[in-house]
């Protein structure tokens, strides 16, 4: 995993390394109901946006939800089972079966209302969008 | 004597778990961590066929390549990296995705039907269904 390397004098509307932190304790301590997993994610950020990537192989469109709970993003997503017309002998079992869960801390500039998500070849691709500065508003001491 | 040491336990244990794979076709792929990986697989058996099926996300269908040489399946999958129009300006928080190709070889029973199998790509997961040849049945000779 690649870390971008953190200026301290940058502005500190998002420290990377702090959430990175945050998330690790959030997740740690997320009590899992079942079985549940964190999937592999990219987050990476451009110019007019950041972008969410997840994989989710074997997981259907319908059973993929994102949603915001307090100030973090939540991506859950389940796992039902096949149905098996014929009984199978298994040889080997290596892919996970269960559900995946994962939950990202909201920054300062993620644009929350504008996201949109996009579901293709077992992969999740979330933008969302940068808020715009507020425009610093002067107050004229009288 | 450490033969083993350009594999990652991580790979080993899938190979040493399964029936199906063949040590040693796998073992002598010139093989760069980073750039082929195999990918987890589950191998069944129902009454007319094997079923296997191979998670691999991201992958496009198009990008998919299986072919049989010599009783040997081989299951390849290419990652054609996006086109970024601004990777300069990226700055990238997490790379926990794996971005690289993937690359398995199976060694089949005598009894596939390897004409008439079925292949499948779905939410990044390859299902293939290799129907089982009918025995033939063993022709007797009359001794005169």
């Amino acid at each position: 995993m690649r870390m971008p390397i953190i200026h301290r004098n940058e502005k500190m509307e998002y420290r990377p390394m702090r959430t990175l932190l945050d998330d690790f304790i959030k997740n740690a301590f997320h009590q899992p109901t079942n079985d549940e997993k964190m999937m592999a994610v990219d987050i990476v950020e451009q110019d007019k946006e950041f972008i969410l990537t997840a994989n989710l192989p074997g997981i259907k469109k319908k059973d993929i939800k994102v949603f915001v709970e307090g100030n973090d993003l939540v991506i859950e997503a389940k796992q039902f089972e096949e149905k098996k017309e014929e009984q199978e002998t298994m040889y080997s079992c290596e892919r996970y079966q269960g559900n995946y869960r994962r939950a990202f801390t909201i920054q300062d500039n993620w644009d929350c209302d504008n996201m949109y998500a996009k579901y293709e070849d077992g992969v999740l691709k979330i933008n969302i969008p940068k808020m715009q500065p507020k425009p610093e508003k002067s107050i004229k001491i009288s | 004597m450490n033969y083993l040491t350009t594999r990652n336990t991580k790979d080993l244990f899938p190979l040493m778990s399964s029936l199906f794979d063949d040590f040693f076709s796998n073992a002598f792929i010139d093989e760069q961590s980073e750039t082929n990986k195999m990918m987890p697989m589950d191998v069944s058996e129902r009454d007319k066929e094997y079923i296997i099926r191979a998670n691999m996300p991201g992958i496009k269908k198009d990008n998919v390549k299986v072919s049989v040489h010599d009783n040997e399946l081989i299951i390849e999958g290419k990652q054609v990296s996006e086109k970024k129009e601004n990777e300069k300006n990226e700055t990238v928080y997490r790379y926990e995705r794996f971005k690289g190709n993937y690359r398995r070889v199976v060694s089949l029973p005598e009894m596939c039907d390897i004409e008439r199998v079925e292949a499948k790509m779905e939410d990044g997961v390859l299902t293939l269904i290799i129907p089982k040849k009918e025995p033939i049945p063993a022709k007797e000779i009359k001794i005169g």
